[in-house]
């Protein structure tokens, strides 16, 4: 079975260096589950796991060229999935330091001033991704990043945890990296 | 969470597919890299009539200057392997070595500089650096076509980090090149060595490393056809 699907897989990937497009959208289908159990089971945060998936088919994509035929394809294939699951490990690791260091200097403590009007001068990119959030994500990080409130505040203001505003506002800056990576990716044509 | 859905980028890259040229061997690309080292090294000797001395005697009886030698040679091997094998997914092993073996040849190669340093004569500042200058210089412009192979090698791969792949190309180019200059400059002052001849890989891959990402990002969409 495994054997089988390894021969298929190696198929359909140096047709899709040719430029065969069926062969490439089976490959990529059949990769997809494959994917998401590979991922999930390597990964601390199950909510990311799409992310990287996504981001391993962009690899794939970007670096087919590294593939050679007579190479097996799975080693290749997991040797790309690992590095998109370091990356972003570490990604998640050094965020999560950053909130600790924020809070650790007072940046989350609530503040006594009164609090300014949003200055929305934000790129028009930066307000399609907004936009685009669910409207939890979208007001945890409008309180946060546009209005100035601390974590504490703003999660009073709208009557949840701490924990849970900071889950939301996380949430929001992962699709909004996504949502502009991928406009920069169709704008790079690929 | 991520604005479009997994099946969604998946029609999305099979209507941007177009053809790709697999990546060569490795071995094919260390090949290319050496040989373009080698012309660019044969034709400077040609034109400036200065060949290495490894026919010299003299030259291999300085313990010091061999030993900078074979680092230097460490440091190129080390480096071009693992700058290549940084381009093929699953090659990650081999990269890692490679690093392993460039960075020990890089400390040793600072370990004779400093030795050289601590028993070498007196060097006028000035002429310290423009000798020093001159031979780095000598060395980088050495080293340019094997950079630029490897980076086309690099192009047509996959490297997980394209900045720490090219600075890795660029210290092992500019060994390549130190190799050269190392075996063809007959000054022997301790700060000359450490600067103009030790230090050249680091100093170049430092200096060299965001050009070169940049120069294998173009060529890698070029290569992708977008």
């Amino acid at each position: 079975m495994g054997d089988e699907r390894e021969a298929r897989w190696r198929i359909w990937m140096v047709a899709a260096q040719a430029g065969e497009t069926p062969a490439y959208e089976k490959l990529l289908a059949e990769l997809i589950p494959y994917l998401r159990r590979f991922v999930r089971r390597r990964l601390l945060n199950p909510a990311a796991a799409e992310d990287v998936v996504q981001n391993i088919l962009i690899s794939i994509h970007r670096g087919r060229g590294s593939y050679r035929a007579e190479r097996r394809f799975t080693p290749w294939l997991h040797a790309i999935s690992r590095n998109a699951v370091i990356d972003q490990t570490r990604q998640q690791s050094r965020r999560s330091r950053r909130e600790i260091s924020l809070e650790a200097d007072g940046v989350a403590e609530p503040s006594t001033d009164p609090v300014e009007p949003p200055s929305r001068d934000l790129s028009p990119e930066l307000e399609d991704a907004l936009s685009a959030l669910p409207d939890a994500q979208r007001e945890a990080v409008e309180l946060i990043h546009l209005h100035g409130y601390s974590i504490a505040e703003a999660a009073e203001r709208v009557g949840a945890t701490k924990a849970a505003l900071k889950v939301r506002a996380h949430r929001g800056y992962r699709a909004m990296r996504a949502h502009i990576e991928a406009l920069q990716f169709e704008e790079s044509g690929e | 969470m991520t604005g479009r859905s997994t099946e969604d980028l998946v029609q999305q890259l099979v209507r941007n597919l177009a053809p790709v040229k697999p990546i060569a061997r490795l071995r094919v690309g260390a090949a290319a890299v050496v040989a373009l080292w080698l012309a660019a090294a044969v034709a400077t000797a040609w034109t400036s009539g200065a060949w290495p001395r490894f026919g010299d005697a003299a030259f291999w009886s300085d313990p010091l200057g061999v030993a900078i030698l074979f680092g230097l040679v460490a440091v190129a091997v080390g480096a071009v392997v693992s700058a290549l094998a940084d381009a093929v997914p699953g090659r990650e092993p081999l990269a890692g070595a490679g690093r392993l073996v460039a960075g020990a040849a890089a400390v040793w190669l600072i370990g004779c500089g400093l030795w050289a340093v601590g028993g070498g004569g007196r060097e006028s500042a000035a002429s310290l650096v423009a000798a020093s200058a001159s031979c780095l210089a000598h060395a980088v412009v050495l080293a340019i076509p094997a950079a630029l192979a490897a980076s086309l090698y690099l192009s047509r791969g996959a490297p997980q980090h394209r900045l720490i792949a090219s600075g890795v190309a660029a210290t092992g180019a500019a060994a390549l090149g130190a190799l050269v200059v190392h075996a063809t400059c007959n000054l022997t002052g301790g700060f000359h060595l450490l600067l103009g001849h030790c230090l050249t890989p680091i100093f170049a891959g430092l200096l060299f490393a965001l050009p070169l990402a940049g120069l294998i990002q173009r060529w890698s969409r070029t290569a992708l056809g977008s």
